[in-house]
């Protein structure tokens, strides 16, 4: 069995933002390493000291003597850790150079850079966490606004769990009913009601539907939505990025895209990341360039989720709007708004909107010169992603997970299964086969076995026996 | 003086219940040397509470322990003085047979079928202790500290035998209550066993303690039969046993009447004598089967429950009030009594009681129902904490089969939860920790649809033939019947009718399969004949097969999925003597339970309650490295 004998150690908290980081370290060696390179004025050794306790002092480097950064460290015992392991937390104030030198001592001390998610691994081989938890922390560790940490957070402590919870025992009650019936045919129950069963059933199934069209938002919010601007050269494709990335605080990162001439900004809009591409910089002055053109227009709609087709609208379309235009139709993309540029040039656009409205449902008309219609493309974009199915994230429970979509979608269908059976009139133990195929999928999602306190609910709500 | 018996037995079944009949049987019919000790050869098969077998999940497990080539069936059509297949007004997957029986007439033809067994021995004894001996060095891979040697009676003498199976009942330091009165007693009249808890508490193992109880006998010729409502058997009566091929008995009818408010008044006047509720009674009672006390206290708001006035034999010489089981005082049972329409002469033939009894949790079995600890020593029936006459029956069949096959170094036979309700029951017991009495329940059974009381011969006779328990000519007749089922499942897909076609612009007719049409839910072998004659002529249990095949597939194909899923993280293996204790990555409450309960497989470590998923992947890895 591979259980964890060595230390891991990572850096908890996202790269380049804020000046404190944390790095964070469990397993067996944990407090060998920290007092190896941890010094304050206490004189014990950190097995010795109290968990949860925060101490202030110094990291220095043991080998060479280098003192790296001020910092408060906290040491947490096994088993009562998240992983069940003994952990520490050093938070230190250096920013991000001096946590990544702080992260590679401990490592040359003897612990092992952690994989994505090996925390909650060890929490979880160590059964601190179920199934639902330990999804969850998984995507809080691959979260990156603050909105999908809410989503993350939401789940972990449970409001996943126990929103499904409740829907388990509104469905129980309705199986402990059928159950006794089919169990029971002698006693003088109450008669099974199937109008009102499919009343009750409806009630749950429009719940688990809010959190199934959530999981779509849900993915938004952790990967991110790739958005791929195209057009022919000079339809403001470069402007239009600028103005999104106008707001410095919405800047996230900037990284090169995979060829020289293709850009990716990550830019967040009410808490969704959302990562453009841009294809500008393509210089389109002989053949073989053009077709490289065609080429990355493409490559970059089939990466996309969403495109934005940029169209200088003072103008007719000319030979080149064609050739990205047929360039669309050929892939057809789910999502593509058409950007309607320098709508302050001319009162009325000479554009003629006809011979692409077919492909192009929604149109825009903005200025990517001025920042006109710009707050409208956010919020449409925005709204394109929700597709009003989640109005607002402050509260509401937001599935992110696809394992948990993908139970949750087979749960709705079984439910979809158990009325019709009752609407059929069918007998009870086949509804209850339909139903508890239901309650199984349910299940799965915590990984609770639910119809195990079936039995209490018959006997506690029916009066049965001879 | 002790007395030694000369010979010794291959195995020896303590007490004549339905659990140690079955087990006597199997073990005497497979060639072992068999000793049934009763306490009195007077009650061989006795039935102390109702007199009926069967009813929903129990009459399935009846009708199992009979393809396996197990007694039940065959007793109860003998001795049945009424037959009804109860829950017909839904699908066949819980239909379930019941049957009233004349306990007199049960009783003689058991003792007949036991005295007429070769290689069985009956004697009376009351059993009062174990003999084993501790195993200086147990076995590699092996739990058993100790071996089996045989029992001694308080005759003096000491029977020995290489398998002892264990079916008191509720005779191990039973205790009776009628209100603040308790006297030791198995059943009322009927001495305690006494000593034995003592050998199994020596054996190491853990005893708890249950409570069970039965109402009141009344006299038949004092109640005023002529306002009751009567129930009536089914014409023609459906037969328990595959054997059977047609009953013919005049029916005996059972009655129906209600308590009222009155009776309810009485009762709770009487509560204060009640030994129930001023905690004179220590044992856990079943929740499925409460007192009438239990009823009014518990759903206050009920102003009226149903009594059934059930004949305990055919010469009607006393009624079993179904219903009104309790342990009040005497004088308060003839109070409600006499408020209760019909009753309000009835006379008492003997009381209500409650029973307290010593069970050795099961859950220190394995799946054959052997103690884990001790070698050659089984425990059927209520003695494993279950209640009702079917499931000790399917308990002493299979202690007693795996007992001989054990003895003649085969392979053990458990049943598996998709394959019997005998299989959902014994892997409850063993797996799950009860509180009180176990009793089966359809709902208990994940794959319901497959366990039919229509398929028992389907699903299981193939392995009473095999065991030898099935005749050869009766299993030539099964095979017959088991291939025409397919031979008339695809004449049903190859015979094609014409019929009205339903949609009404298409005013002619479209040609369906015969398969199709019976399909349809008003569609059944009556209509098939009406329009194809062929389907006439099949005979009624081939009808009724291939239609539930045919009307359910949808159904039956899902659940078979489901079982193929579920057989997987079955078959993954625990060694026996895994060490719990290295798997650190197990959560301390998980780890507990595991050892506790030592789980053969991987899937009946996940059906024990506080073991969770992850649980389960750690114990996956771990099994995965280790071998």
């Amino acid at each position: 069995m591979p259980i964890p004998k060595d230390t891991i150690a990572a850096i908890s908290t996202p790269l380049g933002e804020g000046a404190i980081g944390i790095v964070r370290l469990s397993g067996p060696d944990t407090y060998k390493i920290a007092d190896r390179i941890f010094s304050d004025r206490h004189p014990e050794p950190f097995s010795q000291r109290d968990s949860y306790q925060l101490y202030h002092g110094f990291i220095k480097n043991p080998q060479t003597a280098e003192f790296l950064d001020e910092v408060l460290t906290t040491g947490m015992k096994a088993p009562g850790t998240y992983t069940g392991e003994d952990m520490l937390e050093i938070n230190a104030h250096g920013g991000i150079l001096v946590i990544q030198r702080i992260l590679e001592l401990v490592l040359q001390e003897g612990a092992r850079l952690a994989e994505p998610g090996e925390f909650t691994k060890r929490a979880f081989l160590n059964g601190k966490m179920d199934l639902a938890q330990a999804e969850a922390v998984a995507d809080l560790i691959r979260a990156r606004t603050d909105l999908a940490k809410k989503c993350a957070l939401q789940q972990l402590e449970g409001g996943l769990s126990c929103k499904l919870k409740v829907i388990a025992s509104e469905l129980l009650d309705i199986l402990a009913e059928l159950e006794a019936h089919i169990d029971f045919p002698e006693e003088e129950l109450p008669p099974q009601l199937y109008e009102r069963d499919i009343q009750r059933i409806e009630s749950s199934s429009r719940i688990l539907e809010d959190l199934l069209l959530s999981a779509r938002y849900g993915k938004a919010i952790r990967e991110g939505v790739r958005v791929a601007i195209i057009g022919k050269p000079n339809a403001g494709k470069s402007s239009l990025l600028n103005r999104f990335l106008e707001e410095p605080r919405a800047i996230v990162t900037e990284t090169p895209g995979t060829t020289r001439d293709t850009i990716t900004e990550s830019v967040s809009i009410e808490g969704i990341p959302f990562l453009f591409t841009d294809t500008a910089g393509i210089r389109e002055t002989s053949d073989p360039i053009e077709q490289e053109g065609v080429r990355r227009t493409e490559a970059a709609i089939t990466k996309a989720d969403m495109v934005l087709m940029v169209m200088d609208s003072s103008q007719p379309l000319d030979s080149q709007d064609e050739d990205v235009l047929d360039t669309l139709k050929k892939y057809a993309p789910s999502a593509c708004l058409g950007i309607l540029n320098k709508s302050d040039l001319l009162s009325h656009p000479v554009i003629e909107k006809d011979k692409f409205q077919e492909l192009i449902k929604t149109l825009v008309p903005l200025s990517a010169l001025t920042g006109e219609g710009i707050k409208e493309l956010k919020k449409l974009l925005v709204d394109t992603i929700k597709q009003g199915e989640v109005t607002d994230a402050g509260g509401e429970l937001i599935l992110t997970n696809v394992r948990h979509a993908e139970l949750m979608g087979k749960t709705l269908a079984d439910l979809q299964l158990t009325r019709e059976s009752m609407s059929s009139n069918l007998s009870p133990e086949l509804v209850a086969a339909d139903l508890r195929e239901a309650l199984h999928h349910l299940g799965e999602i915590t990984g609770e076995y639910i119809t195990g306190d079936l039995l209490n609910r018959i006997f506690s709500r029916f009066c049965i026996g001879k | 003086m002790t007395e030694t018996t000369t010979s010794q037995y291959d195995a020896i079944i303590v007490g004549a219940g339905h659990a140690g009949i079955e087990a006597a049987l199997v073990c005497a019919r497979l060639g072992l040397e068999t000793l049934l000790v009763t306490g009195d050869y007077k009650t061989i098969g006795q039935m102390p509470c109702n007199p009926a077998i069967g009813g929903l999940a129990k009459g399935h497990l009846v009708r199992e322990i009979d393809a396996l080539g197990g007694e039940m069936g065959k007793a109860t059509d003998a001795t049945g003085i009424q037959f009804r297949m109860l829950n017909c007004s839904r699908g066949p997957a819980v239909w379930a047979p019941r049957a009233q029986a004349d306990k007199y007439a049960y009783m003689d033809y058991c003792r007949k079928v036991l005295e007429n067994t070769h290689h069985l021995t009956l004697a009376e004894d009351m059993v009062n202790g174990l003999l084993f001996e501790s195993l200086r060095e147990p076995p590699a891979e092996s739990l058993y500290h100790h071996r089996i040697l045989g029992v001694k009676g308080e005759s003096g003498i000491e029977y020995y035998g290489k398998n002892v199976i264990a079916t008191t009942g509720t005779f191990l330091n039973g205790l009776i209550h009628i209100g603040l009165e308790s006297t030791p007693a198995g059943r009322i009249g009927e001495k305690p066993a006494l000593g034995l808890t003592e050998s199994f508490i020596a054996l190491g193992l853990e005893v708890g303690r249950l409570k069970t109880g039965t109402p009141a006998r009344l006299a038949p010729h004092t109640i005023n039969w002529d306002i009751l409502d009567i129930q009536s058997g089914d014409e023609p009566p459906p037969p328990f046993s595959h054997f059977t091929r047609k009953l013919e008995l005049v029916q005996e009818p059972c009655h129906l009447t209600h308590t009222n408010e009155k009776t309810h008044q009485i009762i709770k006047n009487g509560l204060d004598r009640s030994p129930l509720y001023t905690g004179v009674i220590k044992g856990k009672g079943p929740r499925y089967c409460p007192s009438i006390e239990d009823k009014i206290v518990r759903f206050a708001d009920k102003t009226q429950h149903q009594v059934f006035l059930e004949p305990e034999d055919r010469a009607r010489t006393s009624i079993y009030p179904n219903g009104i089981s309790t342990s009040l005082p005497l004088d308060v049972q003839l109070g409600f009594i006499h408020s209760i329409v019909g009753l309000e002469e009835a006379e008492i033939l003997r009381p209500g009681y409650a029973v307290e009894y010593d069970f050795v949790p099961p859950h220190q079995c394995y799946p054959t129902l052997e103690i884990k600890t001790v070698e050659g020593l089984y425990i059927a029936g209520q003695i494993c904490g279950t209640s009702g006459y079917e499931e000790a029956a399917a308990q002493g069949f299979m202690a007693g089969l795996n007992a001989a096959l054990k003895l003649q170094k085969k392979p053990p036979f458990i049943l598996d939860r998709s394959q019997a309700y005998i299989g959902v029951l014994i892997d409850d017991l063993v797996t799950k920790e009860h509180h009180e009495p176990y009793r089966m329940f359809t709902s208990m059974a994940e794959y319901r649809l497959l366990l039919r009381q229509d398929n028992a011969d389907l699903r299981l006779m193939d392995f009473g033939h095999q065991f030898g328990l099935i005749p050869d000519d009766f299993y030539r007749e099964f095979c017959h019947y088991r291939s025409s089922l397919d031979v008339e499942i695809n004449r049903l897909q190859n015979t094609r009718i014409k019929i009205p076609s339903p949609h009404p612009h298409n005013a002619g007719e479209e040609s369906v399969s015969l398969e199709q049409y019976l399909k349809r839910p008003e569609v059944t072998y009556v209509q098939l004949a009406e329009k194809d004659p062929a389907s006439g002529e099949i005979q009624y249990k081939l009808k009724q097969q291939v239609s539930i095949a045919v009307k359910y597939q949808g159904y039956i194909q899902r659940q078979i999925t489901q079982a193929t899923r579920f057989k997987e993280l079955e078959s993954k293996r625990i060694p026996e003597s895994l060490d719990y204790n290295k798997i650190i990555s197990l959560s301390k409450e998980c780890r507990e339970k595991l050892i506790k309960i030592r789980p053969v497989s991987l899937g009946q470590a996940s059906r024990i309650a506080g073991v969770s998923p992850s649980d389960i992947s750690v114990l996956m890895v771990y099994l995965h490295h280790r071998v």
